[in-house]
């Protein structure tokens, strides 16, 4: 291994500057070339593996997290509760209104299921048109 | 004599029992008759238009071939044709005799009846083809006037419907009328009331107007071909569908007049 001048001046510098190692044709090797084939491969594959790893968290859907809602002091209204029943007045019990709210339902059922059409009376379609005649 | 007197009683209270039996089960059984009156109806109408294909094709071989054979089974076919539209046609009438709620009307239905009646046995003696050709013009005249009558009929039925309404509608104002009254004598508030039946006596005002122009349009009723009949007849009919439209509106009011009672200060 050819070894440099060292200067007493410089000599840490091109230590460091000069850490390479050196193979026997005189030209600098990297940290891969010591490794076999082997180690090579297994190297490139978990560079590939973390690549693939990292993209996919980076692009996977994140999942939402649901709000927690923190119950406040202040009361809320919410959609269970049942509505409160309206008062009934005392003159809607007599006997009179309810005769008139009978009947008023009564005319609005018939006024409903009233049959208009009379489809049962349609005159019918006959040939008037006899004659033997080309 | 106590014997005696019970046992009238018993008569008397059974032969009552069945009176009341018949005036609740008579509408049941007018409609149930009705009904069967209008399947035959239906059944008389199927079997006109088997004989009038058979009429059409016996019509069209003696046109082609001439044949005294092909002439005997044509006039069959024909005079199997007018019995089967004769049929159809009394059947017809017999509906709007059931229905009609205007005895106006039931004199000429009558009339209408007996000619057809008096057709039917014309056709029976039939012995030519002119004579048939004849026999069936007769109807023919009579075949616009038959159905100008007819649409007069349903016309005033369905009116009479809606005036039926608009009579429990007019009782129904009197009533709430006098449930306002007895509001207002104890010193309530029924300005609201008030107003509800306002527009409630507003709807029926024009129900009332309705029934008049479609009354009308009835007595009016005079048609000189099938086209214009039908749309004299619907024009009647969407007056009558107006009425009623009016009539639901204005129960929508006395319906807001009794839900302000029920839930108001009252």
């Amino acid at each position: 291994m050819e070894i440099s001048e060292v200067t007493p001046s410089n000599n840490q510098t091109e230590e460091k500057l000069n850490t390479e190692p050196v193979n026997k044709s005189g030209t600098k090797t990297g940290i891969f070339d010591g490794l076999n084939l082997q180690m090579k491969l297994l190297l490139i594959c978990s560079l590939i593996f973390l690549i693939l790893l990292v993209l996919i968290m980076l692009t996977r859907p994140r999942q939402n997290v649901p709000l927690q809602v923190v119950p406040s002091a202040t009361p809320s209204a919410s959609v269970g509760e049942t509505p409160q029943p309206r008062k009934q007045s005392d003159f809607s019990k007599t006997e009179e209104f309810s005769r008139f709210e009978q009947d008023l339902n009564a005319l609005q059922a018939e006024n409903k299921s009233v049959d208009l059409s009379e489809t049962e009376l349609t005159f019918p379609f006959l040939d008037m048109n006899i004659n033997f005649i080309n | 004599m106590s014997t005696h007197l019970t046992k009238k009683t018993h008569i008397f209270l059974i032969l009552l029992f069945i009176v009341l039996l018949l005036i609740l089960f008579t509408p049941t059984l007018t409609q149930a008759s009705f009904a069967d009156d209008y399947q035959g109806y239906l059944k008389t109408y199927d079997a006109y238009r088997i004989t009038h294909i058979d009429y059409i094709t016996k019509r069209s071989q003696y046109l082609q071939y001439q044949t005294l054979n092909s002439k005997s089974e044509a006039l069959t076919a024909v005079k199997n044709l007018l019995l089967a539209r004769n049929d159809v046609l009394l059947g017809h009438i017999s509906l709007l005799r059931a229905k009609n709620v205007d005895s106006v009307f039931n004199g000429e239905m009558d009339t209408y009846f007996n000619f057809l009646a008096d057709h039917k046995n014309k056709v029976s003696q039939l012995g030519s083809l002119e004579d048939a050709v004849k026999v069936s013009q007769e109807v023919q005249d009579q075949h616009l006037a038959m159905q100008n009558l007819s649409r007069k009929v349903v016309g005033s039925i369905i009116l009479a419907k809606i005036e039926t309404q608009k009579t429990k509608f007019l009782q129904l104002e009197n009533e709430a009328t006098l449930i306002i009254s007895a509001l207002k004598s104890t010193n309530k508030d029924v300005s609201t009331q008030e107003r509800w039946l306002l527009d409630a006596q507003n709807k029926r005002f024009l129900t009332e107007q309705k029934i008049l122009e479609a009354k009308n349009r009835i007595n009016q009723f005079q048609s000189k071909n099938v086209t214009k009949i039908t749309e004299n007849y619907n024009d009647i009919q969407f007056i009558v569908l107006e009425a009623n439209q009016y009539i639901r509106e204005g129960v929508s009011f006395l319906n807001e007049l009794v839900q302000s009672i029920k839930y108001g200060n009252f």
